[in-house]
């Protein structure tokens, strides 16, 4: 068992109950997220900023799709 | 991306096996006492059970998979032991809670008589009767570990983990980081959500001792048991 395969399972487990844990919600962020959140997959974003994107996507585990669908489409 | 943990293999050898114990087959029982039994038994007591109290809910245990047919519910998405050991946990936790709701009744019920202490405790959330009151504890136990998660450390493990971005590209992402940076903050996230969950199963409920593993295997091979097959 390593790190990776426990949050696995933990998180399969509260998606259980609560299905936007995952991100996977269709629903996309407003504008003005989407926006930062182009910053952010562009690697514009400075500390401060990650910090703040970070802390927004706690708050909103469902647009975490979004994001890493952004960082694909640059990687 | 890691491997899908074991859990959601078909376990087919032990599918069988639930199937002929709910069939009455004498043999398959015969089995059941020599294997379940104990690990049934030896959950229980590491969970904090007395003997008294581990024959007794061990009885429980058996009496809900077999007279209740909680076993119908065990589909071979996961080992059928977690899924056993699982609801000895969930049966030992019920029972830690039917005997906190008893004794706090005959106490309120000597402080003072007027009023009806069964009725004031079936406002007690936390105490009412569950059906799955593992499930729910592990489920408030999570989320608030959570809550409390290092936000970007949480972001770099979900990215990671559940959306499959690649740690050079984190790298990228955090202002050029060293690998080891971000491996660093994932250990930490990980290491820190583990021990604010145990944290918050012992503050709420002192009397069940459960470990990581215990907890995982609640969460993952286990989930069945707690809360039924996956939709």
């Amino acid at each position: 068992m390593n790190d990776d395969q426990d949050l696995l399972i933990l998180t399969r487990f509260l998606n259980r109950f609560d299905p936007d844990v995952e991100g996977r919600a269709a629903e996309p962020p407003p504008a003005d997220v989407a926006a930062r959140l182009d910053r952010f997959a562009a690697g514009e974003a400075d500390a401060a900023e990650r910090g703040s994107v970070a802390g927004l996507l706690k708050e909103h585990p469902e647009w975490v799709r979004y994001l890493a669908g952004a960082i694909r489409k640059r990687a | 991306m890691a491997s899908a943990p074991a859990e959601n293999s078909f376990h087919a050898a032990d599918f069988e096996f639930a199937q002929d114990l709910l069939a009455g087959e004498d043999r398959a029982w015969r089995r059941f006492d020599a294997e379940f039994v104990p690990a049934i038994a030896q959950r229980l007591r590491g969970m904090g059970a007395s003997d008294a109290d581990a024959d007794e809910v061990q009885g429980l245990v058996i009496e809900r998979l077999w007279t209740r047919q909680k076993l119908a519910s065990y589909t071979g998405n996961g080992p059928l032991m977690g899924f056993v050991r699982t609801t000895a946990s969930n049966a030992w936790l019920e029972y830690l809670r039917k005997h906190r709701r008893e004794v706090h009744a005959s106490t309120l019920a000597g402080e003072d008589d007027e009023g009806d202490a069964m009725d004031r405790l079936a406002g007690e959330k936390n105490d009412a009767p569950q059906e799955s009151p593992l499930a729910e504890l592990l489920r408030e136990a999570l989320k608030f570990a959570l809550d409390r998660a290092d936000a970007e450390a949480l972001l770099i493990m979900r990215l990671s983990l559940l959306q499959d971005i690649k740690q050079r590209d984190l790298c990228d992402l955090w202002g050029g980081v060293h690998e080891g940076t971000i491996s660093a903050k994932k250990k930490q996230v990980m290491t820190q959500i583990r021990d604010d969950t145990l944290a918050f199963v012992a503050e709420r409920e002192p009397t069940l001792q459960i470990t990581w593993q215990e907890l995982l295997e609640a969460c993952g091979e286990g989930a069945e048991a707690i809360l039924g097959p996956a939709g």
